[in-house]
């Protein structure tokens, strides 16, 4: 499969702030994260991505086709949940799905049946003729997808699509989504939710102050990274703790007896026996401790002497 | 278990050309206030000046040839580009018309501001032109029923009662002057309405500056002129203006104390336009109306 979408060098200024710096990144299919701390310029990307904010600068390709940003015709193929509301009060639920599916070239008739078919795939089915103001947090994020599913997209761009939704409302969110990247559609997920991304996302890209901090593939990521190990000593005293500082690793000691050993790129498992045999014991237990994104995350971060207090 | 019973099926359908796409907006847009008793009412009210015109037509031709009934059409002033410039722009027609403008106008880019679908319309195949244009039309159609509507109704009339298809001929300028005013009155005023509701977030504020700037700012050229006399005050009244437009156009002297220059009135109109449609652009070209 080519590239979904392709974003090169954008830039996006308001006033003298720069919201993008020449943000580049390439979307093949499949779920990509979108992940920042707040004002990192997530938004502004998905706006700049619409055309919703003037470019100051830079590209964006989707399904091959050039634009400076996405013109009318491209936004066809665009689906686009927004972090805020964005309805309309006093439509039924129905009746604002077939609005958005007509504005989006679909005749009239096919844009009702249309938008009764992706309520009922959100879930909506039963509440589908309420007013729209009506509707719970969960049911007005389930509404936003099926609106911008409705004419059918080839990339959906979703803003923070979990926001203010209980546990079981997310997970069936995250469920929905996984099901459209199964029938072949690509989603961008804005979030700062790590969790969203990690059970979603076979892809990350980090934004921070409008520049991309990291742009890889979770697994990639995850095998490039430091790894993290639980450990138990056999021996007495501190031998063991001296030899593995001694290597350049990092060492924290827990209340309940075990080590923890964080070990830069390059070495692995053997490594941490070595250094037990080397302080004259064995080891009782060892955990390879699994890195989760949020550790990445904010590693990406440090690395870039980022403030990461808007988290 | 997913929450979906149905999977999700993709749309093989034709869909709309690109300038199409504002046709839905519209429609959104006018259909809510036909179902507004108060609203329908109001057009109702606004239409009893024109069946004055109509019951004249009728009187002035249907009286037959009797001495009285003679008499009587001959006191009765006849429908012609006169009687049209006053229908169109007397006082009570232009109340309603200005109500109603701030009525429709005020939410129309505002409410969409305000409701954060602004984003959501523009972020489909769906144009800045495209999105204007909609609201805009509604707005146009609504004050259409104030005078290019009454009008071919009273020409239907006209024609029709006297069996005269000449009478067009003879007063054509009913009809173009008619058609005249619309476009650069009422087109003015339009855009202006949508340039000051893209200004707003909320459609009660952009409401209240509308009835400041139309009903207040009447009253205080009113005020004005009754201290120093002097018509050019009228030039910031845009209820004046309509009116002394709409006598231009149909070559009807307008009243004394308000009779500007034909120069003044259409600076007046040029400007508006103009200062509007230079506000919508900056606002929608630099996307300002999104923030």
């Amino acid at each position: 499969m080519g590239v979904v979408l392709s974003v090169r060098d954008i830039r996006v200024s308001y006033g003298s702030t720069q919201a993008l710096r020449g943000v580049t990144f390439e979307v093949p299919g499949g779920a990509v994260g979108l992940l920042g701390p707040n004002g990192a310029g997530k938004s502004t990307l998905i706006k700049a991505i619409l055309n919703l904010v003037p470019l100051s600068g830079g590209r964006i390709t989707l399904m091959g086709q050039d634009s400076g940003a996405l013109g009318p015709a491209l936004r066809d193929r665009v689906g686009y949940v927004p972090e805020h509301e964005g309805l309309r009060p006093g439509m039924s639920g129905v009746g604002w799905v077939a609005l958005l599916g007509e504005l989006s070239g679909l005749p009239r008739r096919p844009a009702v049946e249309r938008a009764h078919e992706v309520l009922q795939y959100v879930g909506l089915e039963e509440s589908r003729y309420r007013n729209v103001e009506t509707f719970s947090t969960g049911m007005r994020q389930r509404l936003k997808l099926a609106a911008s599913l409705v004419h059918d997209p080839v990339l959906v761009l979703l803003d923070e699509p979990t926001s203010g939704m209980d546990p079981v409302g997310r997970e069936e969110m995250l469920e929905l989504c996984r099901d459209l990247v199964k029938q072949g559609k690509t989603l961008l997920l804005s979030t700062h939710i790590l969790k969203d991304v990690e059970a979603l996302c076979g892809q990350v890209v980090i934004l921070h102050e409008g520049r991309v901090l990291a742009g890889v593939t979770v697994e990639d990521w995850t095998r490039s990274e430091a790894q993290h190990f639980l450990v138990q000593w056999e021996g007495q005293g501190s031998a063991f703790e001296e030899a593995c500082r001694s290597r350049g690793w990092t060492v924290e000691p827990r209340r309940d007896g075990l080590i923890k050993l964080v070990l830069p790129v390059g070495e692995g498992p053997r490594s941490v026996f070595q250094a037990a045999r080397e302080a004259g014991g064995g080891l009782n237990r060892f955990v390879r401790e699994e890195t989760s994104l949020e550790e990445l995350f904010l590693s990406a971060l440090h690395r870039n002497g980022a403030n990461h207090a808007g988290l | 278990m997913p929450v979906y019973e149905q999977g999700y099926e993709a749309y093989t359908g034709v869909r709309k050309p690109l300038g199409r796409r504002w046709l839905p907006l519209f429609r959104d847009e006018l259909l809510p206030y036909f179902r507004k008793r108060r609203f329908v009412f109001l057009l109702l009210l606004a239409m009893i000046p024109w069946l004055y015109g109509i019951a004249l037509t009728f009187l002035h031709t249907q009286l037959g040839d009797a001495q009285w009934a003679k008499e009587l059409a001959g006191q009765l002033p006849q429908v012609d580009e006169a009687l049209v410039a006053k229908l169109m722009a007397n006082g009570f027609d232009l109340f309603l018309l200005l109500v109603v403008c701030i009525w429709v106008g005020s939410g129309l880019v505002a409410r969409d501001r305000r409701d954060r679908t602004l984003e959501v319309f523009l972020g489909r195949g769906l144009g800045a032109g495209q999105y204007l244009w909609a609201k805009g039309a509604a707005l146009g159609l609504f004050l259409l029923l104030f005078s290019l509507l009454p009008t071919l109704v009273l020409v239907v009339f006209q024609v029709g009662l006297t069996g005269d298809a000449g009478w067009i001929f003879v007063h054509s300028r009913v009809l173009w002057g008619s058609l005249l005013y619309t476009v650069v009155g009422l087109g003015s005023l339009t855009v202006f309405v949508l340039a000051l509701s893209s200004l707003g977030r909320s459609p009660r504020v952009v409401g209240l500056v509308l009835v400041g700037i139309v009903f207040f700012g009447d009253a205080a050229c009113g005020i004005l002129y009754g201290i120093t006399r002097n018509p050019a005050i009228w030039f910031f009244s845009v209820a004046k203006e309509l009116e002394v437009l709409a006598c231009r156009c149909l070559g009807a002297p307008p009243p004394h104390f308000i009779s500007l220059p034909l120069w003044l009135s259409a600076l007046f109109f040029a400007g508006l336009a103009a200062l509007s449609a230079g506000v919508l652009f900056l606002r929608f070209a630099r996307r300002g109306v999104l923030q």
